[in-house]
């Protein structure tokens, strides 16, 4: 997820840089905001939603560790 | 006296008090250093987004919205993202394995002393320039706001920093960053909420009337507003924010405040979701101004300058928006957020000078807690006011670039010897020290001949090195020479350590005693 994430972030910062006018030009006919700034908000909200489903997937896998008795080894 | 006045007088007595309920409740060391590990994570969440948002990420970057547009994009997708790095790679193994600092982490597997010294010299470099140029921006920003002189804005800020680090610790600092940061982020999209009024509420139209009342038209809300088609500036800064964030020593701290791995998860993730919603609210606040402030005959006569400089921006949206009185909130919720970001820092610099100098290095351990707390204590004061003679120093200087050092210092520093600790085994205390002084090295060098420093303050016509951000040169410099200095480290000591990354492992993903912990002293 991790991996995903950062290149969403390259894909932006190479597109912004080498494609400006796509990334700058209005994602519906008529709109003034461009693809860009849909991009950016697409990506916060990835950034949000892969922190919930990570946070989730995690306690999930530490609760049923917790019922079948996977005692943490120790140092 | 004004309402920003009045404000401003209740959060420092808010704090104050509760400074004077967290002084009697530290009493210990891992009081002092880790509010004993009892904050819960959604109080460490806000504690971290109160840490994230600095003064700079909410009048700065509202201000470089309303002059650049779209290319303050850059540093809100990469600030997001770097908060999704902390959080899935660093916050759970930082926590299974760290006591006060970050260097407790590093040196379980690797020799502590000289760890410990790379530690506190990195923490130093990192929170010097930061402490200094919040200590400015406090400075100018109270003439401003309060009818101050610079000179009584800085002394009072670093008065009360060291009264919130000295007496309350890390209990103090950890309610200051809370308070901090529900203040500024209601005041934040309340300022929204009354910018989008203006315009039915239709963020189309906020757009549209933007476009239109800017200088710079349709062009403004595309790429290429500040930085062109500089692509190695776009990625270095990119990664001055990925690396920085997760390698700033007051973030990764507050990840030794709670009890346990979870809860360090839990406070990672909702401390990225509200500095991502907060970036957000501030882009689209950064729009609602320009549509308001534009070619106002009070504001923006001219439509790109603001009366007052960019970081006036928020504030005059404010004024625009709410009259004085909602002007006057803001503006103390932003003095608020200078005092609470300093109070960490300076807390930060005070557990590396007393737990890693002093008590390891110094004292190769055999200092008591009674004795290391005093050592705190008297960092603290000493770096209080130090930082306010340093900020008096530097009034009217161009202090931009004490707020690119840190980011920098820190992603080609702390970021690479952390992640490198937690993720390979064949790292030695060698090539982390190479590596890590290195990158420290590199990235001050390249910060001083580049355009902030080579023409901003010595101010010769062309910079050395064309970069604003040497992140993209100095954090794979890091990265290369730990990586072949560890391989070609064949002392004894060098095997142990990586033997070591067994046991290492288990420990952070499993957890362990962390108050028992024994580190590799030499």
């Amino acid at each position: 997820m991790g991996g995903a994430l950062v290149l969403l972030v390259l894909a932006f910062d190479f597109l912004s840089v080498f494609a400006p006018g796509f990334m700058g030009a209005p994602l519906l006919p008529g709109a003034v905001a461009g693809r860009g700034i849909h991009f950016a908000v697409f990506i916060m909200f990835a950034v949000i939603g892969v922190a919930i489903a990570c946070v989730r997937l995690l306690n999930r896998e530490e609760a049923h560790g917790a019922v079948r008795g996977d005692s943490p080894p120790g140092p | 006296m004004n309402s920003a006045a009045l404000t401003f007088l209740a959060f420092v007595a808010s704090t104050l008090l509760i400074t004077h309920w967290a002084a009697r409740r530290t009493r210990s060391r891992s009081d002092f250093y880790a509010a004993g590990g009892r904050i819960t994570g959604v109080q460490n969440g806000f504690a971290i987004a109160g840490d994230a948002m600095s003064a700079a990420s909410f009048l700065g970057l509202i201000g470089l919205t309303f002059t650049a547009g779209y290319d303050v994009l850059y540093f809100i997708v990469s600030l997001g993202l770097s908060w999704a790095i902390v959080l899935l790679f660093v916050a759970e193994r930082l926590r299974n394995l760290g006591r006060y600092t970050f260097a407790d982490a590093v040196c379980l597997r690797l020799e502590a002393r000289p760890i410990r010294s790379f530690a506190a010299l990195t923490t130093l470099a990192v929170a010097v320039p930061y402490l200094i140029a919040q200590l400015v921006a406090a400075g100018t920003l109270v003439q401003q706001l309060f009818a101050l002189s610079y000179v009584q804005g800085v002394v009072a800020v670093g008065v009360l920093m060291t009264i919130y680090v000295t007496f309350g610790g890390m209990i103090a600092t950890t309610w200051v960053q809370i308070i901090k940061a529900v203040l500024l982020v209601g005041g934040g999209v309340v300022l929204l909420v009354c910018v989008l009024a203006q315009f039915d509420f239709n963020v189309a139209a906020m757009f549209r009337r933007a476009v239109e009342v800017h200088p710079r038209g349709l062009a403004l809300l595309r790429p290429g507003g500040l930085y062109g088609g500089d692509m190695i500036t776009v990625l270095s800064l990119s990664l001055a924010f990925i690396g920085g964030t997760a390698g700033l020593p007051h973030v990764l701290m507050r990840f030794f405040t709670v009890p346990d791995a979870r809860e360090a998860r839990q406070s990672a993730a909702l401390g990225l979701g509200l500095v991502c919603s907060f970036q957000l609210v501030v882009f689209l606040t950064g729009i609602g101004a320009i549509a308001l402030l534009a070619n106002h005959p009070v504001y923006s006569p001219d439509g790109i300058n603001v009366v007052g400089g960019s970081n006036m921006v928020a504030i005059h949206t404010a004024r625009e928006v709410g009259g004085e009185l909602f002007m006057g909130f803001i503006a103390a919720v932003a003095f608020a957020t200078i005092l609470a970001v300093v109070a960490g820092l300076t807390l930060s610099v005070a557990a590396t000078i007393s737990h890693d100098l002093y008590a390891s290095v110094l004292r190769h351990g055999q200092s008591n807690e009674i004795e290391e707390l005093r050592v705190s204590r008297a960092t603290a004061i000493l770096l209080g006011v130090l930082g306010v003679g340093l900020a008096l120093l530097f009034e009217g200087q161009n202090v931009a670039v004490l707020a690119t050092l840190p980011l920098a210092i820190a992603a080609s520093s702390c970021f690479p010897v952390l992640l490198l600790v937690m993720y390979w085994r064949g790292l030695t205390t060698r090539g982390a020290l190479a590596g890590g002084y290195t990158g420290m090295a590199a990235s001050v060098g390249l910060v001083v001949l580049g355009p902030s420093v080579w023409v901003g303050a010595f101010g010769f016509d062309e910079p050395l090195f064309p970069y604003a951000y040497p992140t993209l040169f100095s954090m794979p410099l890091a990265f290369l020479l730990a990586w072949w200095f560890s391989r070609t480290d064949l002392r004894s000591a060098a095997v142990t350590e990586r033997g070591g990354f067994d046991a290492l492992l288990v420990r952070m993903l499993h957890g362990g005693a962390r108050d028992t912990q024994t580190h590799r002293e030499h």
